[in-house]
């Protein structure tokens, strides 16, 4: 569609104004139109479910305010859920990120050969599901068939039933998760580290600063926004964890691996279905990232270096 | 923008108003049920006995049986299938039966629902509260209610008669190593064995060797099953069966002594505590780490042929404090959704009512274990099921302990324990129990404590339900 | 990127402490590798072992005493898998296309134009990435439910059809190509449409295809969404279909055909990983970057 050359100066800025919007609508139109159905409307939509009662099925409700949440704030089950998500949450993130670190180290290494072996090896959990993550796992931890525990007894140590020792399944979801997510903090740490400007090494070389002093004193600090975006990430998704839960433990035993996430699903979807009380409880788990994130933020922040 | 923002709320209106009017879904031919307004279909205007269909008609038969359970309904279907030209049942597997009953569940929303659906004992409430039934007891010809057992008929009936008609029952049984029995020098257990019983053949045999006396999933069930072999009341109002259950009793009366036993079989070392599996509990008993499992008639077949030793069976035991009062049944039945139009529901009426015949019931008890409902079959065998029975005795255990039960106490009211509890958010209550466990096998608490607790968020769950079925 | 050391460096260390140095960095990483990768290469193995040997069996051993391929035979017949399959390919390739197709037009609109309440738009979008799927998911399965699209291909597909992330990748990525193209480009009497397939698209192949691979990856592992919208066996996801299948076999327990499954469903990821390594890995870590 060819159009007259246009001069500079002859066409009135406001035309040209208009025609640009009108084609910059177009072209946004899809997308929000998505946007608005499928994410905004429905947050409008959650918080009318939380304030009901939802019948299991026949489509009838009936007001109840704020009830929902002020039995959920008042049960213990629910903060019983928060803990798991927090414990969770402080499981995953700094063992995840820290470990992140020393793997993204080691391949930061210029070694001559077979980095890209090693890395072929490690990056490959980030193209895993959390339902097959959760699969493969679900063998190693089996009390009969499984790997680990038939590992541990080589060593002389007599494995715990993983999945159902309310002390261990929560560090059996969480190693699960933790490894799931690995590929993920190493790629972005070790390109991070990759991103570094070699003078600063050079210049504490000269200085006589050893391998450790470099690490403590450059790469960690010039990481820091990195592993601070790396923190908010994960926590994000650790708060968020469901697809190891299902396949690993239903929530169980009893509530151990029950987070919030898990509970919303749980009564929204499993057995007798209460979704009002899922839609409350989705809400509170809403706040609760949205809080969390914020104080990384104000906290963690300030920590951040730079250039 | 002004336009953009008017296209966006007309884009919203029209949204909502597509989600406000739901349409229907897509069609099962012949079968489809419909709107989802909360509008409960009249069917007492249903007529008494359909006439058998003349056009051809597909209906839709969800299920959950699993494996190798699955396959015998395939075959059964095939059959059903082959025998006439008109009918043709599609068969689908749901998942398990929770996941059966939550499809059901959004199948009416979403307006796909099936003729039949297979339907576990527990959604027996909410089956009657969705009101799109077609009652068995409208469909079938005068005094044919009384072909069936007593129990599985009664289970599934409610005031105005039988309304699913039972397919697959079962009762919990025990299955043993008879080797390890044997080696313990034991004899097979009597049929009303006590917990004091149980727990010193437990001592027995593990003294003489084997690592864990028994092995069970920490489920709902077998409490339930084993409080109704006490005696013991799940819920008010006569296990909810006279009027709707408002609150449970399992906290109180036999409810502790039988909790108490079964999470002191794990604490005291005499179980292992594998969580509430039906999967783990068999690979450690035909590991041979346990010498008995608790699990449904249902996988007679499985473990009698999986096993590498002989395998045999006996009752559920029943609390020191009472008599052995009788088990209730288990499974599931076939409940006929009404679809508005009668010559499918008569095509699902044809085939289910097949199902039940004798035939069928052989072909299926003898492939499963799931004990056959036709009172003619238990009064009067065939030749083959008789032969059957002589060479599988593990298959007529829970058939034996169904017949012992007694229906009416001895003052002659109802035994409404062994009837079975009722309540709408029944497989709720069932997750609260497994949580019960939990709270005595790692949390240390007491089964007071822990039926307390869980009384309370039963109690619970049932007013909220309730607020909307009254 | 600094993977090379540069040449004064290699003056300055003595060669005793790089010969030392690097050994144990092998070992180490290694070790790493082999513990990172055993979930994966024990299903593998597990998925061509007989069953019988796996049954009650006390001490399990990671490779077979007799390979055998009954086990993917079980997996691909027993349950509806390849349809479990199609319809995870159908799901993937529909989100894929859309999520590309959409984030490019958004995010040329917002690397191109300037219009009223653009910066409005652009927080919408961007506030939609912090949003948590928990808060959306219920009214948008009783949305599409009302809709009868619960058990469809629609309703697995179009709540997922426009990318936050990927308006906001392409945005960024459009933004570093020079503005004198577009001029260039306006003044030879090009129209936006064609500058922006024919022009900026050929030139983005990085980033669009970066985008490509992770909104497959996004869609095919996808769970909880699938898990609540299908109900009929034929319409579910190669990933909800694992889930059955572990219910399914549960009794029996043979895991040798639940990891034939797990391997089938891994198939086109693992695919994705060992032909896309480079352009997934640079998408992440440019994200990372750019965080």
């Amino acid at each position: 569609m060819a159009t007259a050359a246009e001069g500079t100066t002859q066409v009135p800025p406001k035309r040209k104004y208009k025609r640009s919007a009108n084609k910059a609508y177009l072209f946004l139109l899809p997308t929000f139109i998505i946007l608005f159905l499928f994410i905004y409307y429905p947050i409008i939509e959650s918080f009318r479910l939380s304030r009901n009662r939802v019948a299991p099925f026949g489509n009838q409700e009936i007001p109840v305010g704020f009830d929902n949440y002020s039995r959920l704030l008042q049960s213990s089950d629910f903060w019983d859920t928060v803990k798991v998500s927090l414990w969770f949450m402080v499981g995953t993130v700094p063992v995840g990120i820290a470990l992140a670190v020393i793997i993204a180290l080691l391949l930061s290494y210029p070694l001559r050969r077979l980095n890209w072996f090693y890395r072929t090896l490690i990056f490959v959990p980030v193209v895993i599901s959390s339902a097959i993550g959760g699969v493969l796992f679900r063998l190693l931890y089996n009390p009969v068939v499984g790997f680990f525990n038939h590992w541990l007894s080589i060593i002389g140590i007599d494995g715990p039933n993983w999945l159902n020792d309310t002390s261990y399944a929560l560090v059996a979801v969480t190693i699960t998760v933790v490894w799931r997510q690995l590929g993920f903090n190493v790629i972005i740490t070790l390109a991070a580290i990759q991103n570094i400007d070699d003078t600063l090494y050079e210049a504490a070389k000269i200085d006589g600063a050893g391998v450790f002093a470099r690490i403590r004193y450059i790469t960690l600090p010039q990481l820091s926004p990195t592993l601070f975006f790396l923190g908010v990430v994960n926590v994000i998704i650790s708060l968020q964890a469901f697809g190891e839960i299902n396949i690993l433990t239903d929530g169980g035993p009893g509530r151990a691996t029950t987070n919030l996430v898990y509970q919303v699903f749980i009564d929204g979807f499993v057995g007798t279905r209460f979704l009002g009380r899922a839609s409350a409880q989705a809400f509170l788990l809403a706040i609760m990232i949205i809080a969390i994130s914020i104080i990384q933020f104000r906290g963690l922040g300030k920590k951040v270096h730079y250039q | 923008m002004r336009r953009i923002s008017s296209l966006l709320a007309v884009l919203a209106v029209f949204a909502l108003l597509a989600a406000a009017c739901g349409s229907d879904g897509d069609d099962t031919a012949g079968g489809d049920t419909g709107s989802d307004t909360t509008e409960a279909p009249t069917d007492t205007e249903a007529p008494t006995t359909l006439p058998p269909p003349t056009e051809e008609v597909t209906i839709e038969f969800w299920h959950a049986m699993a494996d190798d359970l699955g396959a015998v309904v395939d075959e059964l279907v095939g059959r059903y299938n082959a025998s006439q030209d008109v009918v043709t049942v599609n068969a689908t597997f749901q998942g398990s039966y929770d996941d059966t009953y939550n499809a059901l569940l959004a199948s009416f929303e979403a307006g796909t629902a099936p003729n039949i659906t297979q339907n576990f004992d527990l959604a027996a409430q909410t089956m009657f509260d969705t009101g799109r039934l077609l009652p068995a007891h409208q469909l079938m010809a005068a005094g044919d209610a009384e072909s069936y057992l007593a129990a599985p008929r009664d289970y599934y009936s409610d005031e105005t008669g039988m309304v699913a008609l039972a397919f697959n029952s079962s009762t919990p049984i025990v299955y043993y190593n008879e080797d390890m029995f044997t080696a313990a020098g034991l004899e097979p257990p009597a049929p009303d064995w006590t917990f004091s019983d149980f727990e010193a053949t437990c001592e027995t045999l593990q003294a003489s060797g084997v690592e864990f006396c028994a092995t069970f999933g920490t489920v709902g069930w077998f409490f339930e099953q084993i409080l109704a072999n006490s005696g013991g009341l799940y819920f008010n109002n006569d296990n909810g069966r006279t009027a709707r259950a408002t609150e449970v009793e399992f906290n109180t009366g036999q409810g502790v002594e039988v909790f108490e036993f079964l999470t002191g079989l794990i604490n005291d070392g005499h179980a292992p505590n594998l969580g509430s599996t039906w999967s783990d509990t068999d690979s450690v008993f035909f590991a041979e780490e346990a010498a008995m499992i608790f699990d449904s008639t249902s996988g007679a077949r499985g473990f009698q042929d999986n096993a590498g030793f002989p395998v045999k069976t006996a009752f559920i035991p029943h609390s020191d404090s009472s008599d052995r009062n009788g088990v209730v049944i288990g499974g599931a039945a076939l409940w006929l959704l009404d679809s508005d139009d009668d010559a499918a529901d008569a095509a699902a009426w044809d085939f289910m009512r097949f199902m039940t015949e004798a035939d069928q019931q052989v072909t299926w008890h003898t492939g499963t274990g799931y004990f056959p409902v036709l009172a003619s079959l238990q009064d009067s065998p065939t030749p083959e099921l008789a032969t059957f029975w002589d060479e599988n005795p593990n298959f007529v255990t829970a058939i034996n302990q169904l017949a012992t039960t007694n229906t009416s106490n001895a003052d002659g009211s109802v035994n409404y324990a062994v009837l079975g509890g009722r309540a709408g958010p029944f497989p709720e209550i069932r997750r609260i129990i497994v949580e019960a466990y939990s709270a005595v096998l790692d949390e240390g608490k007491t089964a007071q404590e822990a039926l307390d607790d869980a009384a309370d968020r039963a109690n619970q769950a049932l007013s909220d339900y309730n607020a909307f079925f009254n | 990127m600094t993977s090379e050391t540069p040449v004064p460096d290699k003056i300055e260390i003595p060669k005793k402490k790089r010969n030392f140095g690097d050994a144990p960095i092998h070992i180490s990483l290694l070790i790493i590798g082999i513990v990172v990768s055993i979930p994966i290469v024990i299903a593998f193995f597990i998925s061509f072992t007989p069953l019988p040997e796996l049954v009650g069996r006390a001490d399990p051993k990671i490779l077979p005493d007799e390979w055998t391929l009954e086990n993917y035979d079980t997996a691909w017949n027993a349950s509806p898998f390849p349809r479990y399959m199609l319809n995870s390919f159908i799901q993937t390739g529909v989100i894929t296309f859309a999520q590309v197709v959409l984030s490019v037009l958004a995010g040329y609109a917002f690397a191109m134009f300037d219009f009223r309440f653009k910066n409005l738009l652009f927080g919408l979008v961007i506030g939609s990435l912090i949003i948590p799927f928990e808060l959306t998911f219920i009214p948008n399965f009783l949305l599409i439910s009302d809709l009868g699209w619960a058990n469809t291909y629609q309703g697995l597909t179009i709540p997922f059809l426009a990318s936050a992330f990927g308006v906001f990748l392409m945005r960024q990525f459009f933004l570093t190509i020079p503005r004198d193209l577009y001029d260039a480009a306006k003044i030879d009497g090009a129209s936006d449409w064609y500058y922006l397939w024919r022009i900026m698209v050929p030139l983005s192949k990085g980033a669009i295809s970066a985008l490509t691979i992770f909104s497959f990856l996004g869609a095919w592992n996808q769970f909880l969404w699938p898990l609540v919208i299908t109900n009929d066996e034929s319409m579910r996801t190669a990933q909800i279909g694992i889930r059955f299948f572990l219910v399914n076999q549960e009794r029996a327990t043979d895991w040798g055909a639940i990891m034939a499954g797990t391997v089938i469903v891994m198939i086109p990821t693992l695919i994705i990983f060992l032909f896309a390594q480079k352009q997934l890995v640079k998408g992440i870590a440019a994200s990372g970057l750019k965080g």
